[in-house]
């Protein structure tokens, strides 16, 4: 064997992928000749740093679940075929003409996440972040009163480290919709809050230009958290704000 | 009704090998974010063929379909060109492949086990087609077989990439060790 075969099949070897017979070549090869030794020893040099010193970035928690939920929800969402296919088309008819109607005089539910970040970006103009700039939950919560229709769930997390510096009214995607204002840190993030359709749906996350966008459903409330601390942050005050 | 039923064995296959999925995203993507939101659509991607497929390889059947939502990730992120772009996030070099690297010298001093830093900013120097076979490879410890499954190319690109990956690797290690020496 010379060695310009050799240092070719020295990648391979190493890697386990060599039949037999060049497995037992190369190993002569090898044993005496100093060049593809140190060809040898500098690949397994290269290996075990990979293997042994390269960080290996831990699994972030929560992110396995968060994952599991996005493929259920996704799964629920499917819809069924059905043997009774005359009955249901019939049904969806009617459900598009109903559908039809109500999409003309309500804004769309979705508000896609550019436009949450707009929003959010809007709310750090200095003047804009909040119409009621209190810390505290119960000045906030009666200020909403009269200007949505829904009860806003406006708490304060200062002791987990998300004080509630206030709250507004916005304009999502043409829908009004109450936005509470939190700090962490040097971090401002908009919690923004309408009545849903009233299905629940986990927690699910996006990311627009930099922002994280956390979204959930619970108990007829649409939430859409917008932020830019880290995520395992935004997770864990998503988390908390989802147990109430 | 099939999707149901194969929902426990998506899960559990998910489960397995979301560690080496995540760690492939890391590689392949700028910041957490972005691998977190390709995790989120490999997931929802592999969901759905994952009934008309029954992968014999779920491991290499998934880190394809990650590998293939981060170039198309990347792709879109290119085509959007956006003047915001958090160049900040991006190491030095990130993304581009090697230029002007210098020639083998076959009497190159030996690599020794190099450090941690070393070798990562190397990695994010050389090509992603390159990055991610070395790390298939070497940390992953996938066979040339379920590479060429993962990066979609048959074996023996499998192996002349590889070989040019460690080849870049090394003459940036030593190169680095030089500097500084």
């Amino acid at each position: 064997m010379t060695c310009a075969e050799a240092t070719r099949l020295i990648g391979p070897w190493l890697d386990d992928e060599l039949d037999v017979r060049s497995v037992v070549e190369i190993e002569a090869h090898v044993a005496r000749c100093a060049a593809c030794g140190r060809e040898q020893s500098e690949l397994l040099a290269l290996r075990e740093t990979a293997r042994e010193r390269l960080p290996r970035p831990g699994l972030p928690p929560g992110l396995e679940e968060r994952l599991l939920g996005a493929v259920r929800s996704a799964t629920a969402a499917r819809p069924r075929p059905s043997r009774r296919w005359l009955r249901e088309a019939a049904l969806m008819l009617a459900a598009a003409c109903v559908a039809v109607v109500v999409t003309s005089s309500i804004p769309r539910a979705a508000a896609p996440a550019d436009e949450l970040v707009d929003a959010h970006l809007r709310s750090l103009q200095p003047g804009h972040l909040t119409d009621v700039a209190s810390s505290d939950q119960h000045t906030v919560k009666p200020w909403f009163q009269g200007k949505v229709d829904f009860a806003v769930p406006a708490r304060d997390f200062s002791a987990e480290g998300f004080d509630l510096v206030g709250g507004r009214l916005d304009l999502v995607g043409g829908r009004q919709v109450a936005a509470l204002v939190y700090r962490r840190r040097q971090h401002l993030l908009n919690l923004f809050v309408w009545a849903g359709a009233g299905v629940d749906s986990p927690l699910r996350f996006s990311s627009s230009r930099g922002y994280r966008v956390s979204r959930w459903a619970l108990d007829g409330l649409e939430y859409r958290l917008v932020s830019d601390v880290p995520a395992a942050e935004a997770d864990q005050f998503a988390a908390l704000l989802r147990r109430g | 009704m099939p999707a149901s039923t194969s929902l426990p064995e998506f899960e559990r296959a998910l489960r397995e090998h979301l560690a080496a999925a995540h760690h492939l995203a890391r590689w392949l993507t700028r910041t957490q974010v972005d691998a977190e939101d390709v995790l989120q659509e490999a997931a929802l991607r592999a969901f759905r063929s994952f009934d008309r497929l029954r992968p014999a390889n779920p491991r290499s059947w998934l880190l394809r379909i990650v590998r293939n939502c981060c170039y198309d990730a990347r792709e879109r992120r290119e085509h959007a060109a956006e003047a915001s772009l958090e160049e900040e996030m991006l190491p030095p070099d990130a993304s581009s492949p090697v230029l002007g690297l210098p020639a083998e010298d076959p009497e190159a001093r030996l690599v020794r086990m190099a450090d941690a830093e070393a070798l990562q900013g190397a990695l994010h120097r050389v090509a992603p087609e390159h990055r991610e076979v070395f790390l298939l490879r070497e940390v992953e410890g996938l066979s040339y077989k379920e590479i060429a499954e993962v990066a979609g190319v048959p074996i023996g690109t499998v192996m002349s990439r590889l070989s040019r990956a460690r080849a870049q690797l090394r003459a940036l290690l030593a190169a680095g060790e030089k500097e500084t020496a």
